[in-house]
């Protein structure tokens, strides 16, 4: 009988039978946390689109894209700290690395004075711009150390300062190697997961305090 | 529940799974399967004795890492959390969604959300968007709509919990 019932609520809910639109919509969760973390440190939030117009859609990127592409309306989440410059935070955006490489970047808070040179200049915000980065990860079931490798070689490139690993999912062996290497990390973030959620937005919030008085 | 039952549970959703078009969710589930899990434990450890030339305990037990397959009920629940985090949390991301950013819209008027993916380098030929791989296609989620969704979702992810409960027994 409960077995039945679930396969009648599977068939019942199936909205989005894509793991890329869960991708999406987990970074766009995390915009939300960040956009929590300034608002709850006193900042000023609009949303704007690609010509830095305040608006009233939320048009995301699905999967990476240039922070000067024309191809939509981008929605970014720009935050202003009273006497500070401000600041915009973007999903799925290219930065480029050390190397000059470019990499996705799943959520980003960059200077908007970058940010508006590079869609001027059609060139991509420079890691040395890059206040906050996170790399999201939505898996069903467990998450792969690889994912975990990646990251890593990516905070090379992107430097690690305020660099953040989030997933809803993690397992034992991603927790250890993360703690191992000191990077900031959340392998339970979702929206029951409460206490995860204090911790990274408060993780954002002391970002945005140092950025208040540096 | 027995071993047999847990089986068919295991069967049964799988098979559903794949009907409604969750094939990456199995996918992952049976990548997670196939990797087993890490345990550590305490083991006696051989070293080559010279003296009478042949392998001999010595020394303290070691904790050494091995990995064994998980047992049938752990890939039970295994299953039932990827349904969770296929249909459940998603939703539960989306209702967060617009209620923590509706209030930076004029009037709370945030009405969806749409993902767009950037294929300003991509040439537009007519109907190109049907050859478009699915990630690199549109989605808009309508808060509204998701929201009519509440209870239903919430009776799936009590459901889940009681047959993850009944399982454990």
């Amino acid at each position: 009988m409960l077995l039945t019932q679930v396969q009648q609520g599977i068939s019942a809910n199936v909205s989005y039978p894509n793991q890329f639109a869960a991708c999406d919509l987990y970074e766009a969760f995390l915009l939300m946390l960040i956009v929590q973390a300034a608002t709850r440190e006193g900042a000023a939030i609009q949303f704007r689109d690609s010509s830095d117009n305040v608006t009233s859609l939320l048009v995301l990127r699905s999967g990476p894209g240039a922070i000067y592409s024309n191809s939509a309306q981008y929605s970014h989440a720009h935050i202003a700290f009273a006497g500070k410059a401000p600041l915009e935070a973007h999903v799925g955006i290219y930065i480029a690395g050390l190397s000059s490489v470019v990499h996705e970047c799943d959520v980003a808070v960059i200077g908007a004075a970058e940010a508006r040179n590079c869609r001027n200049n059609a060139s991509h915000p420079d890691r040395n711009s890059l206040l906050i980065g996170v790399e999201c990860k939505y898996y069903t079931s467990s998450l792969g150390i690889g994912l975990i490798r990646s990251f890593l070689g990516l905070t090379d490139e992107l430097k690690r300062k305020n660099r953040f690993f989030v997933s809803n999912t993690g397992g034992e062996n991603p927790k250890r190697i993360l703690a191992r290497h000191e990077i900031n990390w959340s392998t339970d973030l979702s929206p029951g997961q409460t206490n995860e959620i204090t911790k990274i937005r408060s993780a954002f919030a002391t970002i945005f305090q140092n950025y208040k008085v540096l | 529940m027995n071993e047999q039952d847990i089986r068919s549970i295991v069967s049964v959703l799988t098979g559903k799974l794949q009907k409604e078009g969750f094939e990456w969710v199995l996918e992952e589930y049976y990548e997670t399967v196939q990797a087993g899990k890490v345990v550590t434990k305490l083991a006696k450890y051989e070293h080559w004795n010279e003296d009478d030339s042949e392998f001999k305990v010595s020394g303290r037990p070691k904790t050494v890492t091995g990995t064994v397959p998980l047992s049938l009920k752990e890939q039970a629940l295994l299953l039932l959390s990827a349904i969770e985090n296929a249909i459940i949390v998603p939703h539960n991301v989306i209702v967060s969604i617009y209620s923590g950013l509706k209030k930076h819209f004029d009037g709370n008027r945030l009405r969806d959300i749409v993902f767009e993916p950037d294929l300003e380098s991509v040439e537009k030929t007519p109907g190109f968007e049907d050859s478009l791989p699915s990630k690199m296609r549109a989605l808009r989620v309508d808060f509204e709509v998701e929201t009519e969704n509440n209870g239903s979702i919430k009776k799936l992810e009590t459901l889940c919990v009681q047959l993850k409960e009944a399982i454990t027994k």
